[in-house]
């Protein structure tokens, strides 16, 4: 489909689902939610609940709030994954205050006593929520879409080797935050 | 593979709850339905106290009435405005008039007959009539244009997709 036709057929789409019409919603629902909780169960280092939870909220959101979707301005995926993770930050974010309390009600134990493997998918989905928008971005193409440097630097128009030099910088961004989240939860 | 690489390759998406967030996805469209059915009704109620009061507090215009019936009867050799004779056919009256018609005027028809079931919900009979209007259009008819509905949208470039 040419970009012109998509923006019709988003835009046609998108009018049906503000006059109520369930189907067109079922057709964005069903060609797209794969794809979202692919990205989601990513974004949330597999913690199943978590994804639950903000796919859930991800599709309420997007359906109140459809009548802000503009088709020329960007696809109706890409809209709905910026949806997810602001969703996901907000969680993240819940998810650290009612830590932050239990620990002051509770007395917790050393953190080389409790941290094994049980906190890895927690601290993988916090580094992942802190990078910029740019190094998320080229990291999901090489492990989530299993794009090779080639391919990514296609699509982006770069060279293979200042993509890189991206998930490179990218990889060494999430190697820091992960590393400072495990400090800062002991 | 290091360790970082282990914590950055996905695990398996579960889609266990895929139903029941469709489900209440479906309902704010439902409520959205109601509230758009229940504003038109507000609006109509309030044009049609807006002209009871009318008529309530401006008794001068019962006047006008004996004007208006007193007025002369036009020309019946002048050209009348065009009238439009299926605007107030069902979508299901103007599919058979589209059986009965040929030509251009069959595709205009099928094609109307399919826009009026699909803003009524019915999409099993909008993709029939529009199939009808497609099959009967070539390869022409199938260039997605602005008035498309987002159903006619798709079944052209399905065909275009076909085609290739």
């Amino acid at each position: 489909m040419g970009d012109r036709e998509r923006v019709e057929y988003e835009k046609g789409l998108r009018a049906a689902v503000l006059a109520g019409q369930e189907s067109a919603w079922r057709t964005l629902y069903d060609a797209h939610d794969g794809d979202l909780r692919r990205y989601v169960s990513w974004r949330c280092g597999g913690i199943t609940d978590l994804a639950d939870e903000v796919i859930q909220d991800t599709w309420m959101t997007a359906v109140r709030r459809i009548r802000s979707f503009d088709p020329a301005a960007g696809r109706f995926v890409g809209w709905v994954h910026g949806i997810a993770a602001l969703t996901l930050k907000n969680h993240l974010r819940k998810r650290r205050r009612s830590n932050i309390k239990r620990r002051e009600l509770v007395e917790v134990p050393a953190a080389s006593e409790v941290h094994g493997d049980d906190d890895r998918p927690l601290r993988t989905a916090q580094a992942l929520a802190e990078l910029p928008p740019r190094y998320e971005r080229v990291l999901r193409c090489k492990y989530l879409d299993g794009q090779a440097v080639n391919t990514i630097a296609k699509s982006w128009n770069e060279s293979p080797k200042a993509i890189e030099s991206l998930l490179t910088r990218a990889r060494e961004h999430f190697r820091i935050a992960y590393e400072r989240l495990g400090r800062s939860d002991g | 593979m290091d360790e970082l690489d282990e914590l950055l390759v996905p695990s398996h998406a579960e889609d266990g709850r895929r139903e029941q967030v469709w489900l209440k996805t479906a309902g704010v469209l439902r409520r959205r339905r109601w509230f758009r059915r229940g504003r038109i009704v507000v609006a109509l109620a309030a044009c049609y106290a807006a002209g009871v009061a009318s008529m309530h507090y401006w008794p001068a215009s019962r006047q006008s009435l004996r004007e208006v019936a007193s007025a002369p009867v036009k020309d019946p050799s002048q050209p009348k405005s065009p009238v439009d004779p299926y605007q107030n056919d069902t979508p299901h009256q103007i599919e058979r008039w589209a059986g009965l018609a040929d030509g251009k005027k069959r595709l205009v028809l099928y094609r109307r007959a399919g826009d009026g079931f699909l803003s009524r919900g019915q999409e099993v009979s909008a993709l029939r009539c529009y199939k009808q209007a497609l099959d009967l259009g070539g390869p022409a008819a199938l260039a997605v244009r602005e008035e498309d509905t987002w159903l006619m949208m798709q079944m052209k470039i399905a065909r275009q997709r076909e085609k290739n």
